[in-house]
């Protein structure tokens, strides 16, 4: 299994995607796996211009792509919640070689800023 | 004196409701009066989720009504939002009244998320005056064309603002050979200058059929670019990257110009411009 990633957060440009590798996409599953359910609604709603949180598809099973966005993961109305806000910057420095070294360190800073 | 209050927070289920007796409605009815004047203001707010209380007052109507009913009509109903010592009373007594925890804990949230924002504060900036729209080709906001699953994520800023959905996530220059050379307003607007758009000063001059409509490009510096468009109503619309096309700001307000509406990460203003059926984009 080789999980897709999309980083929503752009409007003009497409938004920069990348595949995870077969024990990097077992590990996003396990992290996903040992969340807890939040409340119904609990995930902010995603703005419309800027960071959109990542869009993570491949997933087997009846729901295949998760959305995750400040601390929660919205898996097809399912919403749990990732308070240690672990996922994003997993995700984000996944995608480190592909993506703009400038945008890279601001949204690292901004992911990872408790 | 009893008085029927109701949780106004759901949309599909029933509110939830309960009767309070004649000391808790003496505290809530003091309030009540004491704000008078607001009361006649505040309408509902149509938002989803937690709106406030609903007081009404029950009971044949003689002269133990309350005056703030009776002068109204004992089935006069008020909306209380925005006033919060009575929103925090009526939340006790829900969790007392309705035995249920969870729902007052739940309500303390949403009261604390909203308070803070004055209804009039609120009020203002919803009230969006859209300007004359003086482009006779100015499309109609039409988000249901655009916001299908076959087409909403191969669309972009730019195919909505020139109105063709060239389903290839279009970007200014590529059809004619122009790329973009910079993320930022001269690195972009000669792009789009290639693909026959037209630089304006505004948006107020009058564009005759045939002559196109408005639209605005802004630059998130470094980043990324965005567009905005102006439909046939006066205000603007726009379609951020794969999302859905929506006519309000990145603080939910309409838009009357893109130049002064809330842009998130997009803090430059370019310049309006203007497309039009001769405009390929691909």
């Amino acid at each position: 299994m080789n999980l897709r990633v999309i980083l929503d957060i752009f409007s003009g440009l497409p938004n920069p995607q990348w595949q995870l590798g077969v024990e990097q996409s077992l590990a996003m599953v396990s992290l996903v796996s040992g969340l807890s359910a939040a409340e119904p609604g609990a995930m902010p709603p995603l703005p419309d211009l800027g960071y959109r949180g990542f869009e993570v598809s491949g997933f087997e099973g009846s729901c295949t792509t998760y959305r995750i966005f400040r601390g929660y993961v919205d898996a097809c109305g399912t919403i749990l919640q990732d308070p240690t806000r672990q996922a994003e910057p997993w995700l984000l420095q996944s995608g480190e070689k592909i993506l703009d070294p400038g945008l890279y360190a601001e949204l690292l800073t901004e992911l990872t800023d408790k | 004196m009893p008085l029927l209050v109701t949780v106004d927070m759901f949309s599909g289920l029933e509110n939830p409701s309960f009767v309070i007796g004649d000391d808790e409605s003496r505290n809530i009815l003091s309030g009540l009066e004491a704000n008078q004047s607001r009361l006649a203001e505040l309408p509902r707010p149509s938002v989803l989720g937690y709106r406030g209380f609903r007081v009404s007052h029950i009971g044949e109507q003689d002269k133990q009504t309350p005056e703030l009913f009776a002068s109204r009509g004992a089935e006069e109903t008020f909306q209380i939002y925005d006033l919060p010592e009575i929103e925090k009373q009526l939340i006790e007594l829900s969790g007392q009244a309705l035995r249920d925890d969870d729902l007052k804990s739940l309500l303390f949230a949403e009261f604390e998320r909203t308070s803070g924002i004055g209804w009039a504060e609120t009020l203002a900036k919803t009230q969006v005056k859209c300007p004359p729209c003086n482009a006779a080709d100015a499309p109609a906001y039409n988000p249901g064309f655009w916001n299908q699953p076959n087409r909403q994520p191969y669309n972009n800023c730019y195919n909505y603002a020139n109105n063709q959905a060239t389903n290839t996530f279009a970007q200014p220059g590529r059809a004619t050979g122009k790329p973009i050379t910079a993320l930022s307003c001269k690195g972009v607007q000669p792009s789009a200058q290639s693909d026959g758009l037209i630089p304006a000063a505004g948006f107020a001059g009058q564009l005759k059929p045939g002559q196109g409509w408005y639209v605005a490009l802004v630059i998130w510096p470094g980043r990324d670019y965005h567009w905005y468009r102006q439909d046939n109503v006066g205000c603007w619309s726009h379609k951020p990257g794969q999302t859905a096309a929506r006519n309000t700001d990145s603080s939910g307000n309409a838009i009357a110009d893109p130049k002064t509406c809330d842009r998130g990460p997009y803090t430059a203003f370019c310049t309006y411009m203007i497309t039009g059926s001769w405009v390929t984009i691909r």
